[in-house]
């Protein structure tokens, strides 16, 4: 499953190399995106400029930070997100985000995971 | 001085924190020591106290526009070279900043050996634009290829290059042709405490004695004349050396004075003592060379303090494909062309080529390829500038049967003779060069063509 996700050799490197600081940090920086995302959804008036030009800087931040670490279904699932445009639907928006918290949560988990059960 | 003023200055101005973290590592083990950034106003405040050399910008910042910061720097210091940093799909925007003054720019994900071969770049460029040597992009390359290093051996080099760089003693660096000893010594240099002063680098094989006598004292005893010299141009910085041991004996007397005492005895209206640190390369033997009193001993003394050994380009066998793709990728720039990659073929013959001319070699092959080809893929096929079968040995060179043929049924005196005759007129007349390139003293030549002469008469 994770191997699909995941570039584990690449995340293995970066995780090396930055040590249990990383872990922690890659950890708290999803958790902190995943709340950005979630209070945007309980946004009523998502569309209000200040909050969509807030969730695009958070998903493009979140696809970088993705994309470093060789998650590829967040990055996707970032990527949807950020190209759905202005005029969507609110349900499609919230679709979306869904998909993103599932994989960032995903992604932690990884994470969190990754050097203790020997994979 | 402190050490922020020694080494010249990088900023990472990144908002993600665990982003930032993971660069710092990356540069930290590269021997950068970046000082961070997480908002674009911090970065406008740390930019204007502490003047940076090299920014790393990460377009997508959570304040500000990032192509607005870019253009806030380059009008306060259009000579700081900026790194902009963004993610894929964002390309356009990164176009756009170089058209705005943007140096390079890098696509997440970044790959460890890009980010540190771009700082790397940006520092180099940085330092030798006011180097009167102007733009070299093959030894700016040979920089880069430096802090390529996965093999044991040059990881080896780096952390003794960090060590170097904090000594303000003479460096001696060995290593066969093409190895990247200027470019270490360029290194060292921009890692040391005279970063900001010049990096002059003289060839002692120059074959025209006065020629080497005016481009390292000058000729004159103005100071105008003296001014040119290299000795003059270095005051602060760093003078390099390459084959001291070619240096001819009333030279080498007066470099000796020059370390000894700090002025030149024969530039006498020179008031102010002379301030620089020598960094010598040679692919000769220094301690043979004063053995066969080819170099003063005394002088040897001087110069040979800290050592320094590169390997060859064989012995770093897991940094060749990474140094391949970074060399093609620069090449591909300089001639407008779009490659992109190399094809596992093409990097299986290059790892089977024997690299006699390391870092030159490659280059050039690559260079070759890259004229002659179109991208975006480097194929087995374009490089057909390496033989077809892999090369022999080094140590047992099959003579071909021309050579095999015009030697046969001479004595080892004649072959001797043979072989220094065609070295002298393969260097157009250079003793100095014919010898290096035999490995033996130029009064070793000297004696032979003298005993020649008196076989001949």
């Amino acid at each position: 499953m994770l191997s699909t996700q995941f570039d584990m050799t690449l995340l293995g490197s970066l995780l090396e190399m930055g040590g249990e600081g990383l872990r922690v940090q890659l950890i708290a920086d999803l958790r902190h995106a995943e709340q950005e995302l979630e209070t945007c959804c309980m946004v009523e008036r998502f569309a209000e400029d200040a909050s969509t030009q807030h969730m695009a800087q958070v998903l493009h931040s979140l696809r970088g930070l993705a994309m470093t670490i060789g998650a590829h279904q967040l990055t996707a699932a970032c990527r949807h997100a950020e190209e759905l445009g202005d005029d969507v639907s609110r349900e499609a928006l919230v679709a979306s985000l869904s998909q993103v918290l599932q994989q960032s949560a995903s992604t932690r988990d990884a994470i969190s995971r990754y050097g203790r059960q020997g994979s | 001085m402190t050490i922020a003023q020694a080494h010249p200055g990088l900023m990472l101005v990144e908002d993600t924190p665990s982003l930032q973290m993971l660069y710092r590592a990356v540069l930290n083990k590269a021997g950068f020591k970046p000082f961070c950034a997480s908002t674009g106003e911090e970065a406008v405040r740390l930019f204007s106290a502490r003047k940076p050399s090299v920014v790393l910008l990460d377009l997508g910042l959570p304040d500000r526009d990032g192509l607005s910061l870019l253009t806030e720097m380059l009008q306060a210091a259009p000579e700081t070279r900026v790194i902009v940093i963004t993610a894929n799909g964002s390309v356009d925007k990164a176009v756009e900043a170089t058209r705005k003054g943007a140096h390079d720019f890098l696509v997440k994900p970044l790959g460890d050996v890009r980010l540190v071969s771009t700082v790397a770049n940006a520092m180099t460029e940085y330092r030798t634009m006011s180097d009167k040597q102007g733009r070299d992009p093959a030894h700016a390359q040979l920089c880069q290829s430096t802090f390529i290093a996965r093999s044991a051996p040059m990881r080896e080099v780096q952390s003794i290059i960090a060590a170097l760089a904090r000594s303000s003693a003479p460096v001696f660096i060995r290593g066969a042709s093409g190895t990247g000893k200027k470019a270490c010594a360029s290194i060292i240099h921009l890692r040391s405490a005279r970063a900001s002063r010049p990096f002059v680098a003289v060839d002692c094989a120059l074959p025209d004695p006065h020629a080497l006598e005016a481009a390292l004292f000058g000729t004159g005893t103005s100071d105008g004349e003296a001014g040119a010299s290299a000795l003059h141009r270095v005051q602060g910085g760093t003078l390099f050396l390459r084959a001291p041991e070619m240096l001819p004996a009333e030279l080498q007397t007066r470099l000796l004075c020059v370390l000894d005492a700090g002025v030149d005895p024969d530039q006498r209206s020179t008031r102010a003592p002379l301030d620089f640190r020598v960094i010598c390369a040679s692919r000769n033997d220094p301690q043979q060379a004063m053995q066969a009193q080819q170099l003063r001993d005394d002088l040897y003394y001087r110069l040979y303090v800290l050592p320094l050994t590169l390997p060859p380009l064989d012995a770093r066998g897991e940094d060749l494909p990474l140094l391949a793709e970074h060399f093609l990728q620069d090449i591909a720039t300089q001639e407008a062309k779009s490659f992109t990659r190399i094809a596992p073929d093409a990097k299986a013959r290059l790892q089977r080529h024997d690299w006699k001319g390391n870092l030159h070699e490659l280059r050039n092959i690559l260079r070759q390829a890259v004229v002659l080809h179109d991208g975006p893929e480097l194929t087995a096929a374009m490089l057909s500038a390496l033989p077809d079968a892999p090369a022999a040995s080094p140590h047992t060179p099959p003579a071909p049967p021309d050579l095999d043929h015009a030697l046969s049924g001479k004595t080892l005196a004649e072959i001797e003779a043979f072989a220094i005759r065609a070295a002298i007129a393969r260097h157009g007349g250079s003793i100095p060069r014919a010898a290096q390139e035999l490995d033996i003293a130029p009064s070793t030549i000297y004696r032979r063509r003298n005993d020649w002469s008196d076989q001949d008469a």
